[in-house]
């Protein structure tokens, strides 16, 4: 394939590069390499359930469970280690009970036929309760030192779980573009009747793309205990849940299936990561914090849709000047939000 | 066959409706200061369904004229210690005591249920705790629900003082006396209502905070120079309180200063969040406060490593005191719950509660270590 239109992430590039400047002029403390280390650091865990977010968000389904499922699998690690586990042992307990968590928010939508709002709120629930339940909601301390590696090491000056969320970024797109699973998750996303009859197991999407989104949220459990080297029962009972939604929404995946990328998801997480930081590094009275928050949500997504109504052709004539920019191919989209879907899709296949 | 079960329905809808409008005009109607049992009791069942919407519409005229008539009872924090209803129920064998706490996700509220248990079974009393995760509207409907098994008293530590007045109406309407903890109830809202408390306990807040700035000022030197950022709750008063008395204890000081303020949430994730970003947007700052324990906690692993922040405030939960973190006060919220128990034991005995009761902190210094249950 060519390169026919402009990428759906440029727009949201735009945004967090002018977002970055502004900041940057507002205190000479924003733009230091320290801080865009605590920027991704700090940003890690939202991106990496955005990451699982995007592949429930591609077969247009929703998973509310990430938050307390970060706080069940922490809670579950710092429990393991409690009881004499090593900690490779006590992450991959973490990360089984995440999976599970999405198996069973997978299999419960696809085999009953249940609304994915009510399975994985019912699953929220749930998840947020195991670990109040076991510890009788006291935290449990990590004694095992090597244990921090997970959230405080870092490789080559960059912190682990920025390392973390690109190594699962890079995997998760190879998935999403290289391979037929990730064909058949924006299929089922953009028609899945029509993906049915082509023959794709839509049981076996569904199941995966809950997986993986419970895959990442123990990953996010991982680090946001290794982080404070403790268990806390209501870790990611604050903005994680709405904010990794809000990051693939922002980043240009739609909530209504089919349409999206890992890269546009990771530059919403990063845009949220950015503006929260800067808040933070700025001095912005916290009451002022979530509604500057929503007005960037907003605007973002308000841009992107209006973005992705035009297509290029229009976009040239708006500007004056007709077949400017890159080449135009033959198969430029102009057509509805679905059919860009489908096209992808089809880009996508090995 | 189809008629009766319109019919049916018909009934239920009509009985329902009362029910609900006789549960509404409660709140308005009864503007008493400290009802009997009997008479509140009455007067809720009595309300007539007619009279109800009416009452509900001028609920704002009625609750303004009833807090001009008892002003005078409810002056001094709200504390009516002159006519306390005593509940039947306080007469049995194992007088029930309900207790109504905010949420068992901070180990503070953990210990606090758990003195309540213990001094309760210990002094022979039957304990009920509901816990509200943190909703102001939830906590009201558990405490409607205990009110309905008639308690001797109950222990009330709000989730916000504001809404708590109408929890304080509710139990007054029922003839029960509240026994406040750690969380204070505004005192303008329960004039408004007509409602009274009677006696609050807890820490006090205000010598917390001023104890940390001036431990802050021995450490450092009484004119060191240094600058302050806060890991605070700005929209909880007690936190603000505390705020509040440690600027004024290092304000003698003229060349420390505040210079930046951030919202840790009570929670030791966010708090560690806020804190890396509060020292890249200010690197001179060398001293923390953290005004909860759960801050305190995330503000410790935001430092490490760092050797110029030091971490001052309330006590994380059985975190030792060390180099970085060099003082901490810690409240006990464990004796409170047994305190409020003994208060209420007192006044069965004949004894006359206390307005208002202010804890001291615990001060915990390097080497220290703050057992459990002994938190910010």
């Amino acid at each position: 394939m060519t390169k026919r239109r402009i990428p759906d992430e440029i727009g949201i590039l735009g945004i967090l590069i002018v977002v970055v400047l502004t900041l940057s002029l507002l205190s000479d403390n924003f733009g230091t390499v320290g801080n865009f280390q605590v920027l991704l650091l700090n940003g890690a865990v939202i991106a990496f359930l955005a990451l699982g977010q995007t592949f429930v968000l591609l077969t247009g389904g929703i998973d509310l469970s990430t938050g307390s499922n970060v706080a069940l699998t922490g809670m579950l690690a710092a429990i393991a280690m409690r009881e004499g586990a090593s900690w490779p042992v006590a992450a991959l307990i973490a990360l089984v009970a995440g999976v599970t968590v999405g198996v069973f928010n997978g299999a419960v939508i696809h085999y009953l036929r249940l609304p994915p709002f009510i399975v994985t709120f019912a699953t929220f629930g749930i998840a947020a309760s195991i670990p109040q339940i076991l510890t009788g909601a006291s935290s449990v301390p990590v004694r095992e030192q090597l244990f921090a590696i997970i959230g405080r090491g870092s490789l080559y000056g960059v912190p682990m779980p920025v390392v973390l969320v690109v190594i699962a970024a890079v995997v998760l797109t190879v998935v999403l573009r290289r391979t037929a699973t990730g064909v058949h998750i924006y299929a089922v996303g953009g028609n899945a009747e029509t993906s049915r009859l082509a023959g794709i197991k839509i049981g076996r999407t569904t199941i995966l793309v809950y997986a993986i989104s419970g895959l990442c949220a123990a990953f996010g459990g991982l680090i946001t205990t290794s982080r404070l080297m403790v268990g806390y029962p209501t870790a990611g009972s604050g903005n994680e849940l709405f904010f990794s939604i809000a990051a693939a929404v922002v980043g240009g995946v739609s909530l209504f299936g089919g349409i999206g990328t890992i890269l546009g998801a990771v530059l919403g997480a990063l845009l949220i990561a950015t503006v929260s930081n800067g808040m933070n590094v700025i001095g912005v009275e916290s009451f002022w914090q979530p509604l500057v928050i929503g007005v960037i949500i907003l605007i973002g997504v308000s841009l992107d849709t209006v973005r992705r109504r035009l297509s290029f052709r229009d976009l040239g004539r708006l500007l004056g000047r007709p077949g400017g920019g890159p080449p135009t191919g033959p198969s430029a989209p102009p057509g509805p939000e679905k059919a860009v879907g489908t096209l992808d899709a089809a880009r996508a296949a090995p | 066959m189809r008629r009766s079960i319109a019919f049916t329905g018909l009934l239920a809808a009509a009985s329902l409706s009362l029910a609900a409008c006789g549960g509404l005009d409660t709140g308005a109607s009864t503007s008493s200061a400290a009802p009997t049992a009997t008479s509140s009791a009455a007067s809720s069942s009595a309300a007539s369904s007619s009279a109800a919407t009416s009452s509900a519409a001028s609920g704002s005229s009625s609750a303004a004229s009833s807090s001009a008539g008892s002003s005078s009872a409810s002056s001094g924090g709200g504390a009516a210690a002159a006519a306390i209803p005593r509940p039947a129920a306080c007469d049995e064998a194992s007088p029930y005591i309900a207790v109504a706490l905010p949420n068992l996700t901070n180990p503070y509220y953990v210990a606090m249920k758990q003195g309540f248990e213990d001094a309760g079974s210990a002094a022979g009393y039957t304990i009920e705790v509901q816990i509200a995760n943190d909703d102001d509207a939830t906590q009201l409907g558990q405490v409607q629900a205990m009110l309905q098994k008639q308690p001797c008293a109950l222990a009330l530590n709000a989730v916000k003082s504001e809404p708590a007045a109408a929890i304080v109406k509710a139990a007054n309407d029922a003839g029960v006396p509240v026994f406040t903890v750690n969380v204070t109830v505004d005192p303008d809202a329960l004039s408004s209502q007509g409602a009274s408390i009677v006696q609050y306990l807890g820490a006090d807040n205000a010598a917390g905070g001023r104890q940390i700035g001036e431990q802050v000022l021995k450490d450092l030197g009484a004119d060191a120079a240094f600058k302050v950022g806060l890991i605070t709750e700005p929209d909880e008063i007690p936190v603000v309180v505390r705020d509040q008395g440690f600027k004024d204890a290092i304000a003698p000081d003229a060349n420390a200063s505040v210079v930046a303020e951030v919202d840790g949430n009570v929670k030791p994730d966010v708090s560690l969040q806020a804190t890396t970003e509060l020292l890249q947007g200010n690197p001179d700052v060398s001293v923390l406060f953290a005004s909860t324990g759960p801050a305190s906690y995330g503000a410790l692993q935001a430092i490490a490593g760092n050797a110029n922040v030091k971490v001052y405030g309330f006590c994380a939960s059985e975190e030792p005191l060390t180099d970085a973190y060099p003082a901490c006060v810690a409240q006990e919220p464990a004796d409170y719950g047994k305190r409020v128990v003994e208060q209420i034991q007192g006044w069965l005995g004949g004894g006359t509660p206390e307005a208002e009761i202010l804890r001291p902190l615990k001060l915990f210094v390097n080497g220290e270590t703050p057992a459990p249950g002994e938190v910010g």
